[in-house]
């Protein structure tokens, strides 16, 4: 009875299965064919762009950096140092403490010498309810603007920031992100030479543990020493160098890293800013600046620039690593539910009948055919129904893609961006791909599942604490 | 048990053919694996060892160019084949590796020197046929080969090279941008060939041009006109900013008709240029227009007021305060600030106002004058 089950069982799955692996792994491979081009394009470009001087451009648009601080206290000094030793001509820096339980604002008060100023500004986006606006005293660091406000969660900073912000773009950072001092020329090249509107541009996040860091930049960069963090530097190589640059090519980016992209401030107010009810609030708001401008009909680009300019520092425990993931997933989720009229909708273009499909199906459906297959797999050698032979062909197949796109990630990364010099550096990120999917892969699985779970069944909208190392961990004095 | 022998055909899509399909094409992708390891691990090691060559190389050939200048400091004895042969770099120079390096830093150093030096080098160029060089590279099929051919030939000033005008419509982005500037750099009056581009400019290709005409010491701006009259927006933009920069104050300018025109950043520019070169002329008419412009428009027009406006403005200043968004609030309050005697005298009446807004507004410029 039960083998017969079973049987129908595997009948059933193999014709959900199998088309939905097809579909996958068609995805990453246009995928990766496609970027593979665009960085090509990418890299040669850059050689002759002289960016010193395009910053001494008049056209120049202004940029606010909004970087919303929670607990910072241990890095808050350097981060702010680190922000303003940016090269931009017209930078202002707005690092917004919400409401912190630790000190974060008095360093911040302390070092940089600051004072409570009258700054005009009006409430055109909902946040809570700003106490003060501080700026130095000091001429050296005049374009430091510090909000303290109440608590309201990682949207909420970012709305305050806008509110303050006077400039034509923002730029969402996270305080303790690193970011290479010429960032914002490079990441402003696609708005001064785009006809369309360009509402938001993103870039490379890449991950910094273990690298030098020193006066708030980077020395040198190597890959991390553990294998979590290694295996999550290999997923962001995956995501940012594969998938986002062959999105970004085609106007279908739904994500820009909350930890670095540039936004058309004006375009962000009028969509209503961050959402502050959903944990993906940077996917949201891309989601949401794509329908204003469809359903505006006014032609406009989502741009993406396929190189590094930010580090960040990965969860190096699985329990933050969990709850980091827990929070992705429940983002990607509520995201996907909010804007679910965009699916399929001719109206809503290349987002509409390409981008928004894929990520449901890749992205969130994933996880939960991966776990029902393991599930099913668990089952079946526990009743001894498995067939070993189709059961080791189709492992050994799995195995081998998986691991051909991580390692064609390492290729692309190697040959277009080549950041890592040392050879040791890429044998341990081949090792560490060879392992990921014996080892990480079922708890990335597991992770989402859970934050799906939390999320439909227990309602959970909050952050969760991130515990942060910062970059002292790997300062060399 | 599932056995091999045992897959009901009927019902299961992998038969035995295909899993041995699926192990074969895994094999495959897993020895594919094995070569791309291999590949990235020994082009590692390869380009570490070529970088440690090529930096060798480097040093010597940086010798040589130093010693080459400083040889024919003064003198105005030809450069020839056999002054080379006195160096004792010339039978390194067969090799591949030295011509190329020797090519790059004869650009790298031409940035950095001046008069003689800068002929000196540019000699030694010619004497070894890089100038042919240069002319093949600049048939090359690869875009970003052709980018930087140009931007060497404008650098070497080698005006007899090759013919680039072809490279004007070119349909990359940057090929067409460095013949631009390379013809701009080689053009005594680069106005009338910039009025029969095909294309519209973006705002960073104004930039570069702008940038170019402004290293030339251009004297003569009489065909500017065909840039100001210009049906395409962006030529406008490019012009009327020339215009500003060069402070051309006896240009015959339309103005009202550039004032009123459909594209966003020709009014823009248009109002910069007559605040920095104009008149107070236009002060009522701009106020008029100022309901319908955007933000950045309305900022530059706030701008011309403080520089031409009077008394009469204030009220205006003040209704602008009143009634638009908190950016031009600011605006507006900062030139009352700085426009006159008198719009300071309002401003610091603000100050003290009753309304908690205007004291706000006022208060936010003290604070934040830096």
């Amino acid at each position: 009875m039960v083998s017969s089950l079973l049987h129908s069982l595997v009948y059933f799955l193999q014709y959900g299965v199998l088309p939905y692996c097809i579909f996958t792994l068609t995805g990453y491979a246009l995928m990766t064919i496609r970027s593979v081009k665009v960085l090509k394009k990418h890299k040669e470009a850059n050689i002759n762009i002289d960016y010193k001087t395009l910053n001494q451009s008049p056209f120049l648009p202004s940029i606010s950096i909004i970087a919303p601080a929670y607990n910072e206290g241990v890095t808050i000094v350097e981060n702010i140092r680190s922000l303003l030793s940016l090269g931009y001509n017209n930078l202002k820096i707005i690092v917004v403490n919400d409401g912190s339980k630790d000190d974060t604002l008095e360093k911040a008060i302390k070092f940089y010498n600051l004072e409570v100023a009258e700054y005009y500004f009006k409430y055109r986006l909902p946040c809570n309810n700003i106490r003060a606006v501080y700026k130095s005293r000091n001429k050296a660091f005049k374009n430091l603007i510090v909000v303290d406000k109440a608590n309201g969660g990682k949207a909420d900073a970012l709305n305050a920031g806008l509110n303050i912000s006077y400039s034509d773009y923002f730029a969402c950072v996270d305080v303790d992100c690193l970011i290479e001092p010429n960032a914002f020329e490079n990441m402003i090249l696609p708005v001064l030479n785009n006809p369309k509107e360009v509402v938001a541009v993103g870039g490379i996040v890449w991950l910094n543990n273990d690298s030098v860091i020193k006066h708030g930049h980077m020395i040198k960069l190597q890959v991390p020493g553990s294998f979590l963090p290694t295996v999550q530097l290999l997923e962001y190589f995956r995501a940012f160098l594969l998938g986002r640059t062959a999105w970004g090519s085609i106007n279908g980016l739904m994500l820009i890293s909350g930890a670095f992209g540039i936004f058309h401030r004006e375009y962000v107010i009028k969509v209503g800013g961050y959402n502050k009810k959903t944990v993906g609030e940077d996917m949201e708001l891309v989601m949401r600046l794509h329908k204003y401008m469809l359903s505006n009909k006014i032609p406009y680009q989502v741009a993406y620039v396929p190189h590094p300019f930010c580090w960040t520092e990965a969860p190096e425990s699985l329990k933050i690593l969990s709850r980091q993931r827990n929070r992705w997933a429940r983002g990607t989720a509520e995201c996907l539910l909010l804007h679910k009229d965009m699916l399929f909708n001719p109206k809503y273009g290349v987002i509409g009948m390409i981008s928004y499909p894929y990520w449901l199906i890749a992205e969130w459906m994933g996880p939960f055919i991966e776990g029902l297959g393991l599930l099913f797999t668990l089952i079946m050698i526990v009743m001894g129904m498995i067939n070993w032979h189709v059961f080791a062909i189709m492992s050994f197949f799995i195995f081998s893609i998986s691991v051909f796109f991580s390692i064609s990630a390492i290729l692309v990364q190697e040959i277009y961006i080549g950041k890592y010099s040392n050879p040791k550096d890429l044998m341990k990120m081949f090792l560490t791909a060879i392992a990921e999917p014996f080892i990480y892969h079922p708890m990335t699985v597991y992770w989402a599942i859970k934050g799906n779970y939390d999320l439909f069944f227990k309602k959970t909208h909050s952050w969760g604490e991130m515990t942060r190392t910062g970059f002292n961990k790997s300062v060399v004095k | 048990m599932f056995e091999k022998s045992q897959l009901p055909p009927e019902r299961f899509l992998l038969d035995n053919k295909t899993l041995d399909l699926i192990y074969y094409v895994s094999f495959i992708v897993l020895v594919v694996n094995a070569l791309i390891i291999s590949y990235v691990l020994l082009k590692k090691l390869s380009d570490k060892f070529q970088r440690i060559r090529r930096d060798e190389v480097k040093e010597n050939v940086q010798e040589f160019l130093s010693d080459w200048i400083i040889r024919f400091e003064g003198s105005k004895e030809p450069k020839t084949l056999n002054a080379l042969q006195e160096f004792p770099i010339c039978n390194s120079l067969k090799k591949k590796i030295y011509q190329e390096v020797l090519y790059e830093e004869i650009f790298q150093f031409n940035q950095v020197l001046l008069g003689f030096e800068k002929q000196t080098l540019k000699d030694l160029y010619l004497l070894l046929s890089f100038d042919r060089l240069l002319t093949k590279k600049l048939k090359s099929r690869k875009w970003y080969v052709l980018v930087s051919s140009v931007n060497q030939l404008i650098s070497i000033e080698d005006h007899n090279t090759s013919d680039i005008s072809g490279l004007i419509n070119h349909p990359n982005q940057q090929v067409r941008l460095s013949a631009l500037k390379a013809k701009i750099a080689f053009s005594e009056n680069p106005f009338p060939f910039l009025a029969r581009l095909k294309y519209p400019l973006s705002e960073w290709e104004i930039f570069e041009v702008i940038k170019t005409i402004k290293l030339k010491d251009l004297k003569n701006f009489d065909d500017i006109h065909l840039l100001i009259n210009h049906d395409e927006p962006s030529l406008q933009v490019l012009g009327i900013n020339l215009a500003r920069i060069f402070q051309l104050l006896y240009l015959k300018i339309d103005v009202k008709k550039l004032l009123d025109h459909a594209d966003l950043k020709v009014r823009r520019s248009m109002i910069e240029f007559i605040t920095e070169c104009g008149n107070g002329d236009h002060v009522v008419y701009l106020k008029k227009i100022f309901e319908e412009q955007l933000e950045p428009q309305q900022k530059v027009i706030l701008n011309y007021i403080q520089e031409y406006g009077c008394d009469e403005d204030i009220p205006f200043l003040e209704y602008v305060i009143k009634n638009y968004n908190p950016a031009l609030k600011i605006w507006a309050i900062k030139v009352l600030y700085h426009m006159n005697q008198n719009s300071k005298i309002h401003f610091n009446y603000l100050l003290s106002s009753d309304s908690k807004d205007r004291r706000k507004i006022t208060q936010h410029l003290i604070d934040n004058q830096w």
